[in-house]
């Protein structure tokens, strides 16, 4: 615990000018409905017609490496295609602890949650998934988890009385889906596929695939183990395995609500520099990819609002208690803050809002779309949203 | 334990120096709220392996508190003292394991939601005792070379941009002599101003073989048997399956802590290099990354007038696991995300060479041996321009 020796009050200022800026630009580039309003009449429908899909990353990346000037190269797909079709909030503030597992639970439950962040415990409070299946009696196969990290294990279900695992949603780990399609295969072919997280390199040593994976793999995602196997040999990183999973479970279940972390750019806890990069660049095509994946698949096209976030921000290079991008250890405002893109049918399309938001906004709005309360749950439902 | 529990006892398992410190200011560290004095002991028990002017801005904190009256003192404390702390923290040894009680405590305070209270009355302390111990200006104007080493290449990718608003960009340098003109800098430099340790050389592959004298000096390259040895151990928690990151963070700054081989022909620096790998992130992996925190620790700790960082080729990306493997070889290089790495590496070394004093008479330059560029900043060095003729490297390292 190093003494910060220098505060760095006007970063959280800088940050969403940056943003505003950001859009701005890309907004006088863009030729489609920038500004535009775009919604419709909010129908009241049956409940089936909607669908939400979240994509948050795990490890977040800095406004220097995105959204400036001069790094807007590393997310040509945020910016073409992603942004002119969404409402962007430019300043969502995480104040919880910025560990990914527990930030990415506290995102899930609408309630900053305090446990040991390497603990991979489930939840004291319950998660959208349960308040989604409860209040609605939807059934196990239409909420799930896919995470490229296998300590998010117990992120589906909380451990919260009247809630728990029996609403919870149905958790891939296309990781494990890979050691128990292919226990024999050479482990070289796969290396890229199976890189865990800076952080927590433990993981893989303390558990094993097994037949409930194969399960998951034959009777929910429908392939064969060959065809995953091979299919996996021709990509690049866990993250696009995991959008690869993703997009059968999206063509074989078409669950209501889909929640897919992304982890690659956690790399940068190595401390190399290229590697982070690479994740930013790798993680921008995978949004699209997802995006496009919804719009091609008419379960999906036309019903879905997609939600892509960072769990939370990285350092600043100003605060000496850091190492800058390497880390999110300090508590600063770059750290904290970060944004957030809505597109969908009934998003405002090209807007830019500049108002404060916290995390834990996303469980309410997200209960209010698809139709189901969230009484434990703290946050605020985001009226430019719904 | 509570602070004013604390005896001279207590401090017997300490390092020689480390014991007399604390037991000089047992007083003081009775009367100081517990999360102060726990934080005051981390520094205070590896005070052996510290760099004198370390040394000195530690006494000088205890001379500082010493000199304030009770009041001033309580007053100064008193967001500390407010800090809400549960039992089990407050039983913990933190006297003979402060490291493990300042990791717990971190976790606690963001579990607690104290963090930011945390940030703001240790911010304000530091700012406090900075205003009382101003730092003394350097023996001679400090000059940090970062080198761009001869693999690194990657022609696609925009050299030193963050830094040239801050200097004169330099499009073709005549390489010269290369490395040994400006090692022979250091050496004149080292043979100049004659002091420990405030001149260093790091090279993040096999060092030069005409080394400078009187220059503190170590390299992943001789580092290897070290990084082995680190390796193993994380191998053995990894293995074990029981131990989290922050069960291996405190076992890897233990064993920094344990003492060391000699490497380097130096204790302190065999100490400095055996806490880089184990305190450091990626430090252990990636040779780039080893020279950009080395640079930023040695410019933290050692307040060099001199140094010399050199970046060589990391290897490919591999699973964490294979690379946190000691006996995996690691012979596949990765020339262009080197070049990345070590151009961001250079950019933070400049940051942290401004966080010392006198930041505005500091020479700063940076040089790409493959690409014949460089960056220079500080004195006569307009920001934001760029050199219309070529130049070459010794003249460079005259600015």
């Amino acid at each position: 615990m190093n003494f910060p020796l220098r505060s760095s009050t006007s970063q959280l200022r800088s940050l969403v000018w940056n943003r505003r800026e950001f859009l701005r630009l890309a907004a006088a580039s863009a030729v489609s409905t920038t500004f535009t309003p775009a919604l419709r009449a909010r129908g009241v429908g049956s409940f089936d017609r909607r669908k939400v899909v979240i994509v948050t990353f795990g490890g977040g990346a800095r406004d220097e490496e995105t959204f400036a000037p001069d790094a807007q190269q590393n997310i040509p797909g945020m910016i073409k295609t992603l942004l002119p079709q969404s409402t962007f909030f430019g300043q969502v503030v995480n104040h919880g602890i910025l560990g990914h597992y527990v930030a990415t639970t506290s995102l899930a439950t609408g309630v900053y949650e305090t446990f040991n962040n390497f603990s991979g415990v489930a939840p004291p409070h319950p998660t959208l998934f349960e308040y989604f299946r409860r209040d609605l009696s939807r059934p196990a196969h239409d909420a799930w988890v896919i995470s490229p990290s296998n300590g998010f294990r117990n992120m589906g279900g909380s451990t919260a009385r009247r809630y728990g695992p029996a609403f919870g949603a149905g958790v891939i780990l296309p990781k494990q889906l890979l050691e128990a399609a292919a226990p024999g295969h050479p482990t070289n072919d796969f290396d890229r596929l199976l890189r865990d997280t800076y952080e927590e390199p433990h993981t893989l040593a303390a558990q094993t695939a097994g037949e409930a994976e194969l399960r998951q793999m034959e009777e929910i995602l429908r392939f064969s183990r060959d065809e995953f196997v091979h299919h996996a040999l021709s990509l690049d990183s866990a993250d696009e395995l995991s959008v690869y999973v993703a997009r059968q479970l999206m063509l074989q279940v078409a669950p209501s609500l889909m929640w897919i972390t992304l982890h690659d750019i956690d790399v940068a806890h190595s401390g190399a520099f290229s590697l982070y990069l690479d994740g930013i660049q790798r993680t921008d095509r995978l949004c699209v990819e997802i995006w496009n994946q919804i719009q091609a698949n008419p379960e999906y096209a036309g019903k879905t609002t997609m939600f892509v976030l960072p769990d939370f921000g990285r350092d600043s290079d100003g605060d000496p208690a850091g190492n800058g991008f390497q880390h999110h250890r300090t508590g600063d405002a770059a750290s904290r803050t970060t944004w957030m893109m809505v597109l969908g049918p009934e998003i405002r399309q090209g807007a830019f809002v500049q108002r404060p938001i916290d995390s834990l906004d996303l469980v309410p709005t997200v209960g209010r779309i698809l139709g189901f309360s969230t009484p434990l749950a703290d946050g605020s439902v985001l009226p430019e949203v719904v | 334990m509570e602070p004013t529990k604390l005896t001279r006892d207590d401090f017997r398992t300490y390092r020689p120096l480390a014991q007399k410190l604390a037991c000089d200011h047992l007083d003081l560290l009775r009367s100081l709220p517990l999360v102060l004095s726990a934080v005051l002991l981390r520094e205070v028990i590896d005070f052996d392996s510290r760099f004198p002017r370390e040394r000195a801005a530690i006494e000088a904190q205890f001379t500082f508190l010493e000199g304030l009256t009770a009041q001033e003192r309580g007053s100064l404390t008193k967001g500390f003292a407010d800090l809400q702390l549960q039992s089990s923290l407050v039983d913990e040894d933190w006297v003979q394991h402060p490291q493990k009680f300042e990791e717990d405590l971190s976790a606690y305070l963001w579990a607690s939601k104290q963090h930011d209270a945390f940030r703001i009355v240790a911010t304000q302390f530091a700012e406090e005792l900075a205003k009382a111990t101003p730092p003394s200006k350097p023996l001679a104007r400090r000059w940090v070379v970062v080198v761009l080493g001869p693999e690194l290449r990657n022609d696609h990718y925009p050299l030193f941009r963050k830094l040239r608003p801050q200097g004169v960009y330099y499009p073709k340098v005549e390489t010269d002599g290369g490395m040994q003109t400006i090692l022979a800098s250091l050496q004149k430099r080292a043979s100049d101003v004659s002091l420990a340790y405030s001149h260093w050389y790091v090279d993040g592959g096999t060092p030069e073989s005409n080394q400078p004298a009187d220059v503190s000096r170590f390299s992943w390259g001789q580092s290897a048997t070290l990084r082995a040895a680190v390796l193993q151990k994380v191998q053995a928690v990894i293995d074990s399956g029981s131990g989290g990151p922050e069960m291996l963070r405190s076992i890897m700054a233990n064993w920094a802590l344990e003492g060391s081989k000699a490497q380097f022909g130096d204790s302190l620096v065999d100490q400095f290099v055996m806490s880089l790998y184990g305190e450091g992130s990626g430090t252990q992996i990636f040779s780039t990354t080893f020279v950009q925190w080395a640079a930023r620790e040695i410019l933290r700790r050692a307040e060099p007038v001199s140094l010399v960082a050199r970046f060589g080729p990391r290897q490919k990306q591999r699973t964490m696991n294979q690379m946190f493997t000691p006996s995996a070889s690691d012979t596949t290089l990765d020339f262009e995300g080197s070049l990345v790495d070590a151009d961001f590496g250079a950019y933070y070394t400049w940051i942290n060479l401004n966080r010392l004093p006198n930041p505005e008479m500091a020479t700063f330059i940076a040089w790409s041996e493959a690409h014949k560029q460089a960056i220079a900043i500080g004195p006569g060095c307009p920001r934001g321009t760029e050199a219309p003729n070529s130049t070459s490297l010794s003249r460079l390292l005259q600015i």
